[in-house]
């Protein structure tokens, strides 16, 4: 038997290769559709957008991944990253390397005596990874697929000598670990100690192999800074433990199903024994057969597994971090109002979006009439500084844009850009801030490495037609352009707003964005000095939080100076419903004797949206689920 | 008789035209048309700028084997027969034809372009730091060195193999290796300047900013600055303001400071020392104190003082140009190796001229005095950073004249009589390489030789230093003295940590 076993190896058909029957054709292809459809729905653009990865083909660009254990294949996932953004490539990508890392798993499994089940939960591990949009999916999926390789290539290897074969081992584990990184090098070690010793009952070489193996991945765990895989599910322990127990549970679940299922076939599958007729020696008739686990359930019960766990991922999968991220997509494309209705599922709004939402609210012509309908805190400054992290800067950076202050954007593009690299955003987002500079030289500088980035090249293009033959929207940028100067290390707000007015009075944007940035900084009444500036943009009604404003400086005035105060109203009015709404609000504080912390929910029921509350506690307390996007009429 | 002479007058016309367009070279880039270039620099590849799909090159000489090329828009110079016409053609001139294929066939001649092989070569090794162009943060940043006769580049340190940290300002003595000073900033070895010298890296307990070896090894002259990076929101958008600022010396030998009062005066900012090859001038920059709002008023006057190396005396401080004259503001003074020459960088205002589009370099005859304003090397963009070659032929420097926001290494030759010619652009394999390359050429350095010692032994003197020294402090001077500078990664500068204050001496 040995020999027959011998020559088979030789002639490369391991004795436990599996075979293929249809049902596993039929379910590996129920299994790549299903994958594709999933990740087709998760939409791999999200996933691209959210992590950004580059990939240049130069080697300057090659030499940054070289110099780490795990970089190549980072390097690798990179470049596979760059069909994300077409949704279709990016699904087909990642089908087919689930289906690999599936189809690796059975081999490695077959020919290593492993539990059958395994390729099954590496499957089902990686479909719920992919739900989490920030994991570095392509990465762990192409280290798993070396794994899997090292594990099989390890196999292959005819070797009958255990030291040769100890040193394969070794050099296994250097080289996928050097490729993967220290994580899928370790897990190679432990592959072998699996294959070598639990499944070929070879203990003295398993530990040989295992333990050099460990060794190796312990030196390259010095060097692996990019750590990755694996560094990510250790730090974020917040969704991984729910992960977790959804994983555990749900084997835990399966193998249980499984068990019953069996205890139920051999019970209604076993002959019954028949009575003896005789009193013949029993030892005379034959044994009856044991009852007959159909071969075929189990596989099925596998694939059927795996499908319900696509399911479960879908279902688990990040919904306000894909609001977010749709906000994000939304923004990149100038579609405010896709912002605005992303933003109401978003949940908690990142600092970075806070900035797309304002954007947004005043490219509406909401920002004075909803502006504390959405959540505001003074801790967040309508235009912050760098105290409010590198994601704010390229955001801070477009919202200066436009505003009219192409030097202070540059400023925080270049910062951005320093801390995330050459991201096609980024690289965008500077070749237009030197167009609007006049700086086409640098401009194209900027093109032209987009354009050497896959999945920038169409907006590289894009980009450099708007550059060549200003478009619109550059001129537009150009009259907004500030032409005195402010030199400073940092320009409070209102200065760089009021600048930007001066130099073109028809900048609305930063007439509004003046405005709110008083009621954020609560100080209504400056913004009640302002009003006759609204009639310079055509505005009939005043907008609401302006109005609110108005009434709660003219208050805080009459209180100060028992006079009522004279106010300039430049022709405009209060509407009665805001002056109700206002006598409402004062004779709610008063119900409470001016106990502001008594009196908190039931004005946040009613003027949870309104600067007036805004003012009292420093927050909004609207919720944005059921508003309405409309303005002032 | 009319229609005869507008015949004859259109056919001169048409005449006159065509020679002209015939004689006009044809465009590439780099533009590398009408330079002078270094018998031993690497193939100068570049992108024809003119329609057609392919094209046939021919560089050749007086004198050797011609190269023909048969080529698309971008034209790679193989190395060899590069190096082989070179030498042959020293002092001569290296012609390039150009011509395109035709649509029936053949070739059309688009022209020749003629540069000149100068006789005398650039030093083999250039130095530089490469960055993004860098505001508050820095995340990757390092020192290359570049062999000029091929395309080799070497890293000599960068910043992501000690933790992120900041690598500044390189300084070498007489344009050789050893000994040679980097200055470092590192959370966990705080801000030392790493002295390599006989291929050790001895780690210097004491920052120091701009820096300058006296020809004798002995000492180095350096500034303590006090700066801080600020921003305009029109024109140029960084901007440098120096608070405060002194020169100061360092004994290498002694291992001591020194703090001459003649120039670290309290009224004056000094900055941006520069020994003459004889040791005994030190060249520097200074300017009254002004307070930040006044930033665009700041000019520095170019100045010198005599030093007396055996005795340690100083003389009377001079103004070579004084600021209320010239109405701009002097940096960088770099004498050249033969003492006959000093060129420096005049701006609008300030001590930083790699932001100021309006810095130009200069140039004084130290013999007559005389100054002029190299008209054939700058551009509107900022021109800064020079440096010589050590037999005072070559000059490199950094210009921004590209695109206005990435500075580029420039080669200059400089004749006899000073006489610069058109600069070229450092040569690299990929023709297009700089129409897309984000980082910025931050003080190109010429070195004779290349540097010895390998990345692992600055990253161990940073992190784990087999030698460290911490200076003695001038024993003429009280604890005031310890002026505490931390290097700025975006200047090169220093600015004040916590501890006492900078103290000027009386």
């Amino acid at each position: 038997m040995a020999d027959s076993q011998e020559i088979r190896y030789f002639a490369g058909v391991h004795p436990n290769r599996p075979n293929w029957s249809r049902l596993d054709v039929l379910g590996t292809a129920a299994l790549g559709l299903a994958a594709f459809g999933f990740f087709w729905w998760l939409d791999p653009a999200l996933q691209y957008l959210c992590r950004m990865p580059q990939f240049y083909p130069d080697a300057a660009f090659l030499r940054e991944f070289t110099a780490r254990p795990g970089g190549l294949v980072a390097y690798a996932a990179n470049y596979l990253a760059q069909w994300q953004p077409t949704a279709w490539q990016g699904a087909l990508i990642a089908a087919l390397l689930l289906l690999i890392v599936c189809a690796l798993a059975r081999l490695a499994c077959g020919w290593a005596n492993a539990p059958r089940r395994f390729p099954a939960f590496l499957v089902s591990a990686l479909v719920l990874l992919a739900a989490r949009y920030d994991y570095a999916w392509l990465e762990t999926a192409l280290g798993l697929v070396l794994w899997l390789g090292g594990v099989l290539g390890f196999e292959a290897v005819p070797l009958r000598w255990g030291p040769i074969k100890w040193l394969c081992s070794c050099a296994l584990v250097a080289v996928i670990g050097w490729l993967a990184g220290s994580i899928p090098g370790g897990a190679l070690a432990a592959g072998f100690f699996l294959s070598e010793g639990v499944g070929g009952k070879r203990w003295g070489l398993g530990a040989a192999c295992g333990l050099s193996g460990a060794v190796i991945a312990g030196v390259l765990f010095r060097f692996d800074s990019g750590l990755t895989m694996g560094a990510r599910v250790f730090s974020r322990s917040n969704w991984v433990v729910w992960l977790g127990v959804i994983l555990l549970l749900s084997w835990a679940a399966g193998w249980l199903m499984e068990f019953a299922l069996e205890q139920w076939c051999k019970r209604r599958l076993a002959p019954v024994p028949a009575k003896p007729k005789s009193a013949a020696p029993a030892k005379s008739r034959p044994a009856p057969k044991p009852a007959q686990w159909p071969a075929w359930f189990g596989r099925a019960g596998e694939y059927a597994m795996v499908l319900a766990v696509f399911l479960v991922a879908a279902m688990t999968v990040e919904q306000s971090q894909r609001s977010r991220l749709e906000m994000e997509r939304c923004a990149s494309r100038q579609d405010w109002a896709g912002v605005l209705d992303w933003a109401k599922q978003a949940g908690p709004i990142p600092k970075p979006m806070h900035l797309q939402l304002h954007r947004a609210l005043y490219h509406q012509g909401l920002l004075l009439d909803q502006l504390f309908a959405w959540p505001q805190t003074s801790a967040f400054v309508l235009l912050p500084g760098p105290e409010a992290g590198f994601q704010v800067w390229p955001v801070l950076s477009a919202t200066l844009l436009e505003l009219g202050q192409p030097n202070l954007a540059e400023h925080w593009a270049h910062e951005a850009l320093e801390v995330g690299g050459e991201r096609p955003d980024l690289l965008l987002l500077l070749a237009k801030i030197n167009a609007v500079k006049g700086k086409l030289p640098a401009a194209n500088v900027f093109l032209n490495r987009l354009r050497q980035c896959p999945a920038g090249r169409d907006q590289a293009a894009a980009a450099g037609r708007e550059i060549s033959e200003p478009s619109t929207e550059i001129l537009r940028l150009r009259a907004l352009k500030v032409n005195s100067d402010y030199p400073a290390s940092r320009i409070p707000v209102s200065v760089l707003l009021q600048q930007a007015l001066l130099a073109n009075a028809a900048n609305r944007m930063a007439f509004e964005y003046l405005m709110a940035h008083y009621l954020l900084s609560l100080k209504p009444e400056l913004a009640a000095k302002h009003l006759g500036r609204f009639k310079d943009f055509q505005v009939k009604t005043l907008p609401r939080h302006i109005e609110e404003a108005v009434l709660a400086a003219q208050r805080e005035a009459l209180l100060k100076t028992q006079i009522p105060p004279e106010v300039d109203m430049a022709g405009f009015t209060i509407r009665p419903e805001s002056r109700q709404r206002f006598e409402r609000f004062i004779q709610l504080l008063a119900q409470h004797k001016g106990d502001v912390v008594a009196a908190r929910p039931a004005l946040a029921r009613e003027f949870g949206d309104t600067y007036w509350f805004y003012s009292i506690y420093e927050t909004t307390a609207g919720t944005p689920a059921g508003l309405k996007l409309e303005k002032s009429p | 008789m009319i229609p005869r002479h507008l015949f004859s007058t259109l056919l001169a016309w048409w005449c006159v035209t065509f020679l002209a367009a015939a004689q006009t070279p044809p465009r590439i880039s780099p533009d590398y048309n009408g330079i002078t270039l270094p018998p031993n620099i690497a193939p100068l590849n570049f992108r024809i700028e003119e329609p057609g799909q392919r094209f046939q090159v021919r560089l050749h000489g007086a004198q050797g084997q011609a190269i023909e090329l048969t080529t698309r828009a971008e034209v790679i110079i193989p190395l060899k027969p590069w190096r082989a016409l070179l030498e042959a053609n020293i002092g001569g001139a290296l012609r390039v034809d150009i011509a395109t294929a035709a649509p029936g066939g053949g070739w059309t001649a688009l022209g020749t372009i003629t540069n000149r092989i100068a006789r005398e070569p650039v030093d083999g090794y250039l130095t530089y730091r490469l960055l993004r162009p860098l505001y508050n943060v820095f995340t990757h940043l390092g020192i290359y060195q570049r062999n000029l006769s091929e395309y080799a580049e070497k890293v000599v340190l960068d910043n992501q193999s000690f933790g992120k940290g900041c690598v500044n300002c390189h300084c070498f003595l007489n344009q050789r290796t050893s000994p040679m000073l980097l200055q470092i900033r590192h959370r966990g070895a705080g801000n030392p300047m790493l002295l390599a010298q006989s291929n050790q890296v001895t780690q210097v307990s004491r920052a120091f900013g701009y820096s300058a070896w006296h020809p004798s090894g002995r000492l180095i002259a350096y500034s303590a600055n006090k700066l801080s990076l600020f921003y305009h929101t029109t024109g140029e958008t960084r901007d440098v303001y120096d608070e405060e600022s002194n020169l100061g010396l360092y004994w290498v030998d002694r291992n001591q400071l020194e703090i001459p009062p003649v120039i670290s005066r309290r009224d004056r900012q000094e900055t941006w020392p520069a020994w003459s090859p004889d040791g005994k001038w030190l060249y520097f920059c200074s300017a009254p104190a002004l307070p930040l709002e006044r930033a665009r008023e700041i000019r520095y006057d170019l100045q010198r003082v005599s030093f007396d190396l055996a005795t340690g005396a100083w003389g009377e401080v001079e103004t070579l140009l004084s600021a209320a004259d010239s109405g701009l503001s002097a940096a960088q003074p770099k004498p050249s190796p033969d003492g006959r020459f000093l060129m420096f960088c005049l701006c609008h205002h300030g001590h930083f001229p790699i932001y100021q589009p309006s810095s130009d370099l200069y140039l004084i005859n130290l013999a007559t005095r005389q100054i002029q304003r190299l008209e054939t090397i700058n551009s509107p963009e900022a021109d800064t950073w020079h440096c010589w070659s050590s037999n005072s032929r070559w000059v490199v420097f950094s210009s921004k004249r590209m695109d206005g926001v990435f500075a580029r290494p420039y080669f200059t030759y400089c004749d006899a009589e000073g006489q610069f010619s058109k600069p070229f652009v450092l040569p690299q394999r990929d023709p297009e390489f700089y129409s897309s390359f984000l980082r910025t050429y931050n003080v190109p350095e010429l070195t004779i030789e290349p540097i010895t010692i390998a990345s692992e032994q600055w990253v161990e003197a940073i992190q784990a230093p087999r030698r460290a020294v911490k200076p003695q402090p001038d024993p003429r001077l009280g604890g005031g003295q310890t002026m505490s500078v931390e290097v700025d990664s975006i200047t090169s500068g220093t600015k004040p940590v916590e501890g006492p204050s900078p103290s000027k001496p009386q």
